[in-house]
Formats: structure tokens, sequence, C-alpha cells
């Protein structure tokens, strides 16, 4: 029974990830349709990440509250995060405005490798990086840089 | 250095910072919910990037069309509250490393958005790509979970 559960968890969170990557493929769109005009990459990063932050506070103005009571660590991590997700923005669009995207975007799109190593050698306790898991990763890797080569115009 | 050497180096830093954030948000989701460790994450974010964009060129901050101030909106909208909540969500009930695997498959959708709606021709490194995506993510569904 536990184990269902466990199992149904699991799912629910690969759905998650499914519609997060939905949304984030729909966003990148939208934003290189924004950045071919007149505004910048570096406004777009800025002005994008304050509506979305403006929203957000909205719909979760109520929950926050409870939230904060959590430990100030893991309040920590999160700030973290946000702070290694803004720099990772902006090192793309340094990456981008330096480099051809032909050779940009496949070294930015490794980074679920750099995940699956760290999750192997940090978080051991409490997560464990399967061998199926590790080549699923790299299938989805390859398959994301041959679509990512394909669409290159020659 | 020559311009291409450091894109390489930016972009190498791009993925160890994506890659680096998702360890962080699985640690903090144990103990903050999906909304509130969101909104902390992007608030950290929006300070990170604004102060960079302060410091670097603070021009175009200010002289942003209020067309493209929708459609940033919009992109907001969908990449942030939207992508990045799904984003920790997977990553608080999957695990980091299978959720970002399949974050990671963006460039995916775009692609399919990019041959529906912009006329995009669907090539053979694309088809097999889809392919390999899709055999990839089969195996993360049939992952055995005790």
């Amino acid at each position: 029974m536990e184990g269902q559960s466990s199992r149904s968890t699991f799912l629910l969170g690969l759905l998650a990830a499914s519609l997060g990557a939905i949304a984030y493929g729909t966003g990148q769109t939208l934003a290189r349709y924004v950045v071919t005009g007149s505004t910048t990459p570096m406004a777009g990063a800025v002005y994008g990440i304050f509506f979305g932050t403006l929203v957000l506070s909205i719909v979760s103005a109520r929950q926050i509250r409870h939230d904060l009571r959590a430990s100030r660590a893991a309040l920590g991590m999160m700030g973290m995060a946000g702070v290694c997700s803004g720099l990772g923005t902006l090192f793309m669009f340094l990456a981008l405005s330096k480099a051809p995207i032909t050779l940009a975007t496949p070294i930015i799109s490794l980074y679920p490798m750099v995940t699956l190593v760290l999750t192997h050698l940090l978080l051991k306790r409490f997560e464990r990086v399967t061998p199926r898991m590790a080549l699923a990763c790299i299938l989805v890797l390859s398959g994301v840089l041959l679509v990512i080569l394909g669409r290159v115009e020659p | 250095m020559p311009e291409t050497t450091w894109g390489i180096f930016f972009a190498t830093l791009a993925a160890l910072s994506w890659g680096t954030g998702a360890i962080f948000a699985r640690r903090g989701m144990e103990h903050v919910g999906s909304g509130s460790g969101t909104l902390v994450s992007l608030i950290a974010g929006l300070v990170v990037t604004t102060i960079v964009a302060l410091v670097f060129d603070s021009r175009p901050l200010v002289s942003v069309h209020p067309k493209d101030l929708v459609w940033l909106a919009l992109f907001g909208v969908i990449q942030f509250p939207l992508g990045r909540l799904l984003n920790y969500t997977a990553i608080r009930l999957a695990g980091a490393a299978p959720a970002t695997a399949i974050l990671g498959s963006s460039p995916l959708i775009s692609a399919t958005w990019a041959i529906i709606f912009l006329g995009e021709r669907l090539t053979l490194p694309i088809a097999v790509g889809i392919t390999t995506v899709v055999a990839g993510l089969g195996l993360l569904l049939t992952e055995r979970r005790a």
C-alpha cells in the first residue's frame, strides 16, 4: 500500500515536470519573440521575473504566512535555489551574446546531468540515482541535443 | 581570450548554476510549501538579476516599449509562477534527478511550437531526438519505486 502511494507520488511528480517543461518551452518561445524586438535579454529577464513574482505573491498570499514559519535553513536553501536560477539565466544571456547559439545551447542543456551527478554525490541520504534513472536522463538529454542541432539552419 | 571561449565559459556556468539550483530546491522543499518556496526563490532571483542589470547597463530597463511589457507579463506568468512552481513541485514529489531530466526537455516543446505555428521543418535529427526523449521518459515512467 505504501509502495503504491510512493509510486503515485512519483508519477504525479513526473506529470508536474512534464507540465513544467510545456510551460518553460512556451515561455522560451514567447521570450524569443519579445527579445527579437527592442527589448534586451537582460531587461526581459528582469521584467519577466518581476511580473512572475508579483502574480505569485498575490496568488499565494495566504499560504506565505504559514510557510514563513519554516526554518531559516529551509528558506535559505530556497533563496540559494533562486540565486542559482537567476545567475543561470544571466549566464545564459551572456553565453548567447558571446558564442553562436549552436555552441552555447547544447552546453547549457547539459544542466540535468549536473543535477544527476550532484544528486548522486550530495543527496545520497534523500534520493537514490538508479542505473535505469541515469540511462533515462542520458536518453532524454541526447534527444534534446538532437532536437537543438536539428533546428540549426545550415 | 577569444569571444567564443567566453561564450563556452558562460554556458558552462549557466548549466552549473541551474544544475546546482535544483539541489538547493530539493533540500529546501522538504520544509517549505511549493508556492512559498517558489516565491522566496523568485524574490532572490529578482534581486540578483536587477543588481546585475543595473551594474552593467540600466538604460534598457527604462526604455522598454509598453507593448513589450504586456508580452513580458505573459512570459513572466507562464515561465515563473507556472513553470517554476511545477518545477519545484516535481522536484519535491519525484526527486531532483528525474524531475530535472524531464524539465530539461523543454527545447522539445519549443521545437514543437515552432513546427506547428512557425512552419519549421521536421528534420530527421528532430524526429530521432523526439523518439529518444520519449524512450527516456518511458524508462523514467516505468521506474519501480519501493
